[in-house]
């Protein structure tokens, strides 16, 4: 109906000064919400996709549909999925973590791992920074792309590796990144290491002394994606400084803070109180 | 699938394509992933032709099954990645910077052989659809997911998590 046809349009123009980014982030949050408790309308939705398979048609990228259906035809129609499409997430059920999978690398492995690229959980509730997510569940998981390259590898006295971390930040063009300046009584540095994949750039610091290791791991995406940093268990206590919150956590032995800071996802993990982990979000400063 | 069936399925397919690829695209990291998702939305449709056709809203029906299908994705993913993960994490020291400083080089102890690895950090780390690796290895889909789940379980019993 032409009538029905305008007002819709002139209800979801909105849609059309969007940029993709934002339309997309709608469509992620819709395929985040469980059944029943999505907030934009089926008709919204529909738009929305519209504009974008529009813009992508205009930038000449994708398949065509019959393109698409050509491949379904050869390799798709009668394959099993073997994917188990009809259960949904169980937003009760409890995963628990392993206590055998904790591992040493404690700011990632154990507790805390940050998702790139992926939109959604089945159990959260999320904290919106912009384009970033904060979200808390009850499963973990980890890096995104990494690129490998087995080439020899320089030894650690080479001038290849990097000294400190603000070294290695700037060195990979992080210079705007704030960075914890103090550390507990008795840690010294052990590594920087330092990682470049298509989409992000990795930084991640290692100090050590006899209770452990404290890593502190930062991120940069370079091209717009969601994150998640998620938990395994525990509370979590928002600790804000200077309209930042830091997120702080417990898991196993270690007490983690994650936060975003602009385009950086960042985080410190070790066997820390929370007296000292705020010390360290408190010295968090450039330079 | 009675060829009335096949008849609508594909016109749906024609006309939701689309659409559906940009939600799917939404969530998921890569083009190909997206596109499989979709692919695999169909497949299910395919399998179930009358719960499609005889459900008052076809349309969200599919995007309903769309919506579990990349829920499945992620979750794939997610599992995938922790498997790796608990290798990087116990083997952290042996990520070094190369001396261009722009590539990750990770010294593989002895799972550095293993196909399953690579195959799941084929899918964990570089987003790439179950229909990619298959091409990359020669084999048929079915096989490659298989393989997959195979790879995974293997090297979960390996790490022991």
């Amino acid at each position: 109906m032409p009538e029905n046809q305008n007002r819709n349009e002139d209800v979801f123009a909105k849609y059309s000064a969007m940029s993709t980014a934002q339309l997309q982030q709608i469509l992620r949050e819709d395929a985040s919400k469980p059944e029943g408790q999505e907030e934009t309308s089926a008709e919204a939705l529909l738009y929305i996709m519209e504009v974008l398979a529009q813009r992508r048609r205009a930038r000449n990228e994708g398949k065509t549909p019959e393109e698409a259906l050509e491949e379904f035809h050869k390799y798709y129609e009668n394959n099993d999925v073997s994917i188990q499409i009809e259960r949904k997430p169980d937003h009760r059920k409890k995963i628990s973590a392993s206590p055998r999978w904790v591992k040493r690398l404690a700011a990632a492995a154990a507790v805390v791992v940050l998702i790139f690229s992926i939109s959604f959980t089945a159990e959260a509730f999320g904290v919106h920074i912009g384009k970033r997510i904060i979200n808390w569940t009850r499963d973990t998981f980890s890096f995104g792309k990494m690129e490998e390259d087995l080439k020899d590898v320089p030894a650690k006295t080479d001038p290849a590796v990097f000294q400190g971390l603000r070294e290695a930040l700037d060195a990979y063009d992080m210079t705007d990144c704030p960075i914890p300046s103090w550390l507990p009584e008795g840690y010294t540095e052990h590594s920087v290491k330092a990682a470049n994949t298509s989409v992000q750039r990795m930084i991640i610091a290692r100090y050590r002394c006899e209770d452990g290791d404290i890593v502190i791991w930062i991120a940069d995406h370079l091209e717009e994606s969601p994150t998640y940093i998620e938990q395994s268990e525990g509370h979590a206590e928002i600790y804000e400084v200077a309209g930042v919150p830091y997120y702080i956590f417990r898991d196993n032995r270690n007490l983690n803070a994650a936060w975003i800071y602009g385009s950086y996802e960042c985080c410190i993990s070790g066997p820390l109180s929370i007296e000292q982990i705020k010390f360290m979000i408190d010295s968090i400063r450039k330079g | 699938m009675k060829a009335q069936y096949k008849s609508e399925i594909k016109r749906l397919y024609l006309n939701m394509y689309a659409f559906l690829f940009e939600y799917a695209r939404s969530t998921l990291p890569t083009d190909a992933l997206a596109e499989e998702a979709v692919q695999d939305t169909f497949q299910i449709a395919c399998q179930k032709p009358e719960a499609v056709l005889s459900s008052p809203n076809p349309e969200g029906w599919i995007v309903k099954t769309l919506k579990n299908v990349l829920r499945n994705t992620v979750k794939e993913q997610n599992t995938s990645r922790r498997i790796l993960l608990n290798y990087f994490a116990s083997n952290i020291d042996d990520i070094t910077v190369t001396e261009d400083r722009v590539k990750l080089e990770i010294l593989y102890e002895n799972v550095a052989d293993l196909e399953e690895f690579k195959l799941i950090k084929a899918m964990a780390l570089e987003g790439k659809s179950y229909l990619e690796i298959s091409r990359e290895l020669g084999i048929s889909l079915a096989a490659c997911r298989k393989r997959m789940q195979r790879a995974r379980e293997k090297l979960r019993k390996k790490m022991k998590i």
